[in-house]
């Protein structure tokens, strides 16, 4: 089934919006259900056309949640729930953002800077777009990197949260689906000196190879940013 | 009562009395959950400052989540709905402020992923925006409200609080069945091997985590036998799970079971589900609360 819909939406890509848009008369008609209820619950609860419209919305909710559950199709808030499903790749991939101080040293920059993003949704949107953007866009994104990395650094080397999603809740802050670990603890994992330049890796592996050896890692740079006022 | 006058099933299970009191956990549970994801992401609007990332989303996807405002709007819509996830948890003007978080949930869950994906299933925010929505036609504020004071019992049980609750847990139920279901659709038995479940607990120590090799999860991957344990004792969990909604002796089972799955998946998957706590939503708070006065 989810086959066949990707083969139809391939070969007809104006079928996507038309799906989005279908996917939001879903929701639609599940709050139109629910205000129906409240309007007849205005009769009392014990009106028959109250139960009536109650049993629709029961339904409709069964329906939707059920038809996007059994076919794996998504019309969120109903959705397919499909966590983990496919069967364990034989390799895999991931990024890495790294930053350079003034005398070169280069430091890992910890993901948590580019919050609220997790690394996961942004590593999909820069594997799938950094590399078909023009220079000025990829300068952009760069520029945007250091920023945040640069913020953090001097949030952190003043015992400060760096981490955007900790600001109220600090570590009771939800972390993301795919939870990591993060790279900076204290201060002794920043420059005292300021970034000057960031880089984007690109990493790939064997994951059976990693397993045996942790440096059996491909890394491929996918971009490199260098503040010019910094020299 | 009669054979006649006995209600079919679908009345047992939908509309057989309830206490007012399960209701309004509810009511705290989902907003409590919405509110604590809200606060966990301050900043969550700012997605659309990245550059390129806001851009590189189509017009359909923003018109269905009514993604269309700009950066102060989206700051102010974020400030109402931490506003009324709060008057929603404490029960004040509850119809009203349970659907304005249902409807801004909605607007605000695939903020994060929208740049790839419009099914933020993962990010904590789908059951309560169902959840909430659902419970602002119904009388959820007339139990543990804070204008009529915490710990009162109010109305009677009746069915009117029955069918909101069934229908949320209906909809919790089905997070793990269909995570059953998927793996089994995708891959028939394929799945419930111990070399895929190794597989995982290798690839996604190696995505999170700095250093793998000190991972719990490389330390399980090790052992062939206890991979197979998990694959077959987490897909029967997850197909078993609908059965916490008829059988009373399936919740004293499946609930602390689901606990200890969350908390395996967490330390050795390192995959966390932020709707853990509404789990809370199928304890039986009237008999627990009484239980308490009583004692």
């Amino acid at each position: 089934m989810t086959a066949v819909l990707r083969q139809l939406v391939r070969e007809h890509p104006w079928l996507l919006p038309v799906a989005d848009m279908a996917r939001l008369a879903v929701f639609v008609g599940f709050v139109t259900l629910v205000l129906l209820v409240g309007w007849r619950a205005r009769a009392g609860w014990s009106s028959p056309r109250t139960r009536g419209a109650v049993n629709t919305l029961i339904v409709y909710v069964l329906a939707a949640s059920c038809a996007t559950g059994f076919f794996q199709q998504e019309a969120w808030p109903f959705t397919h729930w499909a966590l983990v499903r496919n069967v364990a790749a034989k390799r895999s991939a991931s990024w890495e953002l790294q930053g350079l101080d003034g005398s070169g040293r280069s430091w890992v920059i910890d993901p948590a800077v580019l919050q609220p993003l997790s690394p996961d949704e942004l590593g999909v949107w820069m594997s799938k777009s950094l590399s078909a953007l023009d220079p000025a866009s990829r300068a952009a994104i760069g520029r945007f990197v250091l920023e945040r990395a640069e913020h953090a650094r001097q949030r952190l080397v003043t015992g400060r949260r760096f981490a955007a999603n900790e600001w109220l809740l600090g570590p009771l802050a939800a972390p993301y689906h795919g939870h990591a670990r993060g790279a900076w603890r204290t201060a002794a994992d920043v420059p005292p000196t300021a970034f000057v330049a960031v880089r984007v890796w690109a990493l790939e592996w064997n994951v059976e190879e990693r397993f045996q050896d942790e440096q059996r890692v491909t890394r491929t740079l996918r971009l490199e940013y260098r503040d010019r006022d910094a020299g | 009562m009669t054979q006649a006058e006995r209600p079919g099933w679908w009345a047992a299970f939908w509309f057989r009395p309830e206490s007012p009191r399960n209701l309004a956990a509810a009511r705290i549970l989902l907003a409590a959950t919405g509110l604590w994801m809200v606060l966990s992401r301050p900043d969550l609007p700012s997605v659309e400052t990245v550059p390129g990332l806001w851009a590189s989303v189509g017009m359909a996807p923003r018109l269905r989540f009514f993604a269309v405002f700009g950066l102060d709007v989206e700051r102010a819509l974020y400030a109402v709905l931490h506003v009324a996830l709060a008057l929603a948890l404490l029960g004040v003007v509850p119809r009203l402020t349970c659907f304005l978080s249902g409807l801004l949930l909605y607007h605000f869950g695939p903020f994060e992923t929208l740049h790839w994906t419009t099914n933020p299933y993962l990010r904590g925010f789908t059951i309560p925006a169902l959840g909430l929505l659902i419970l602002s036609v119904a009388p959820c504020g007339d139990a543990l409200a804070l204008r009529r004071g915490s710990g009162r019992a109010g109305p009677a049980p009746a069915w009117q609080y029955r069918w909101p609750l069934a229908l949320v847990e209906v909809l919790f139920s089905q997070i793990y069945f269909f995570a059953g279901y998927a793996k089994i659709v995708a891959n028939g038995l394929d799945w419930i091997t111990a070399a895929n479940i190794r597989g995982h607990l290798l690839v996604l120590n190696q995505v999170l985590t700095a250093s793998p090799q000190e991972s719990w999860g490389y330390v399980v991957a090790q052992y062939s036998l206890l991979c197979g344990a998990i694959a077959w004792a987490g897909m029967l969990f997850d197909l078993g799970f609908p059965l916490v909604l008829v059988s009373r002796v399936a919740r004293w089972l499946f609930l602390p079971a689901a606990l200890v799955f969350h908390v395996l998946n967490s330390v050795l998957f390192r995959i966390f589900f932020q709707n853990v706590g509404l789990l809370l939503v199928f304890v039986d708070w009237n008999a627990v609360l009484r239980s308490r006065r009583a004692g």
